[in-house]
This record gives C-alpha cells, sequence and structure tokens, in this order.
C-alpha cells in the first residue's frame, strides 16, 4: 500500500525545518540554492518521482531525496558556467556564490566560523557531521542517507572531527 | 570525561547554536512553499516569452536543412559547386612530351572497321566489319 499524497505533505511539514538545514549544508550555506534544491526535492516526493518504499524511516528517506537533488542542481551549474562562453550571459546573474548579506549579520560569530569550517572539509566529512551534530542522526542513520557502510560514515566522522577541531581551536590542537 | 568527550560536547554546541540561529531566521513550511511558487511563476515568464522566437528559429532550420539535402540529391536546384564535370577535366604535365614516341598518333588512333580503305587508318590494314566465311580453294 502506498503513502498518499495528504501523508506526504504532513511528512514535508513536519521536517521542514530540518530539511533546510540539510539543504544548506549540501549547497554550500546558499540560501538562495538550498531553497531552489528544496523546491525540486519536494515536488520530486509529490509528483511521485521520488517514492517512499518505507525500508527506512521517512526522515532518512527525505534527506537522501535532498541530498541526490543537490547533486543534480551542481552538475546544472556546471554544464551552465561551459556554456557561459559559448552564450554570451552573465555568469553572475545565474549563479552567485556571496552569501546573503542579511543572512551572515544574523548568524553569530561563532557560527559564521563553524560555517566557514565545514566549507573547508571534503565534502563526505562535512556531510557526516552536518547530519550527527546538526541534525542529530545516529552514525547509522548517516550511512543510510549518504548510501555508505556504517564503517564508512564512521571513518569520516572521526576524520572530519578531528579536522574540524583543528580549524576551530588550532591552538588546543598543537 | 576524555578528550573525545569534550570535543563531541563542544561541536555538539556549536552545531546546536547554528541550528538555532537558522531555525530563528527560517519560515515554516507554508509561507516557503507559497514564497517558492511565486519565485518558480516569475522565474517562468522570461521561459515563456522566448518560446515562440525559439520555434521561429527551430522551424527555419528545419526549412534550410531540407532545402540542403534535396539539393544534394542532385535535383533541379543543385547548386553549381556541388556538380564536376570529370569528362571535361585533363591533367597536362610539363613531362608529358617524354611519351610521345614516334609513331604514337597510328598507336593512338581507333581503326575504322570496315573502311574501304587504309588511308584512314594510317595505312593499316583493317579486317572487315563483318567476317566473310573462308572460300575454299
Amino acid at each position: 500500500m502506498g503513502v498518499t499524497r495528504a501523508e506526504l505533505e504532513a511528512g514535508i511539514e513536519e521536517h521542514h525545518a530540518a530539511s533546510l538545514g540539510w539543504a544548506l549544508s549540501c549547497c554550500g550555506w546558499d540560501r538562495g540554492e538550498a531553497e531552489d534544491v528544496l523546491q525540486s526535492s519536494y515536488l520530486k516526493v509529490l509528483d511521485g518521482r521520488a517514492r517512499f518504499g518505507g525500508r527506512s524511516s521517512f526522515r532518512t528517506w527525505l534527506f537522501g531525496v535532498i541530498r541526490r537533488t543537490a547533486a543534480e542542481h551542481r552538475r546544472r551549474a556546471a554544464l551552465r558556467w561551459l556554456w557561459l562562453p559559448l552564450t554570451g550571459a552573465d555568469g553572475a546573474a545565474l549563479h552567485d556564490p556571496a552569501p546573503d548579506a542579511a543572512r551572515v549579520l544574523e548568524r553569530s560569530e561563532e557560527s559564521t566560523r563553524l560555517v566557514d569550517a565545514l566549507r573547508v572539509l571534503p565534502r563526505r566529512q562535512r556531510e557526516v557531521l552536518h547530519l550527527v551534530f546538526y541534525e542529530e542522526l545516529t552514525i547509522r542513520e548517516t550511512a543510510a542517507v549518504l548510501g555508505v557502510t556504517v564503517g564508512s560514515a564512521r571513518q569520516h566522522y572521526e576524520r572530519g572531527k578531528r579536522r574540524l577541531r583543528e580549524l576551530l581551536d588550532p591552538e588546543a590542537c598543537r | 570525561m576524555t578528550e573525545e568527550d569534550r570535543t563531541d560536547r563542544d561541536l555538539g554546541a556549536r552545531f546546536a547554536r547554528l541550528r538555532e540561529e537558522e531555525r530563528a531566521g527560517g519560515e515554516d513550511y507554508r509561507r516557503f512553499a507559497a514564497r517558492v511558487a511565486a519565485r518558480a511563476r516569475l522565474r517562468a515568464r522570461p521561459r515563456r516569452r522566448l518560446v515562440l522566437p525559439a520555434l521561429a528559429a527551430m522551424a527555419a532550420a528545419i526549412v534550410l536543412a531540407v532545402l540542403i539535402l534535396r539539393g544534394g540529391s542532385g535535383g533541379a536546384t543543385a547548386p553549381a559547386w556541388g556538380r564536376i564535370d570529370l569528362s571535361a577535366t585533363s591533367l597536362r604535365m610539363p613531362t608529358d612530351f617524354l611519351l610521345d614516341t614516334p609513331g604514337n598518333e597510328l598507336l593512338r588512333s581507333v581503326p575504322a572497321l570496315g573502311a574501304p580503305d587504309g588511308t584512314a587508318t594510317g595505312g593499316l590494314i583493317h579486317a572487315p566489319a563483318t567476317p566473310t566465311p573462308e572460300k575454299p580453294s
């Protein structure tokens, strides 16, 4: 028996705040791009292009959809960037990687430092740390979202944690 | 408390603060959905404006392709640059005179079969056009 549209909408609504945080992480904290990704992900879920099979929790599955959609957006952005010299279009109009000034002001200095440090980490490590610390998922759930083994997720977690600590507190690590 | 526990606790607190700040500045699902829908409509407008010119350009490209293909298949509208009459071409090299041997014109001439005398063929004796059966002597 499938999940009804009303149930899907209720699930999306329930996890919306967490989903936006995860989309932000997947998009390098670019809010505009994260909202685009989230919009595409919700549409995929609601029009049936992404089907919930019930093999994991709804949140784990939804995060997987958001992650794949963000990867698609990145690929499309890369293709657009390749086309720019041929079309003569303005690259800045298509993608502005600069953070939204209002959003930067809203974040505390400590959070801004954390976001900057996360941007330096390899993607996989950043994703694991975000899912474990920000979304409070277990390593097993994190592995399910990323489609990797639990051992691999644990390894990324340990390495990422060590690297993040070095970036945030270099004095303490000496 | 081990060093690792302290790191976990510190990172947990940092991420929790970031989460609180992001959620405080965020909006609920209903408002997000409405805003995203409005933005999607705005983005779709320029695309709609481009549909007609794009269709016209596509139609022109198809017509051009059909014209070129029909021309290439040897129709009446074939362009002059598309055909070369090979029988009208000849190649003369500067050293061709070395191949001109004495009596060359005799070798190159075509015998006129059945001619009454051999003068037309440079004095060669030719067989008649139709072979005649040998008369018994």
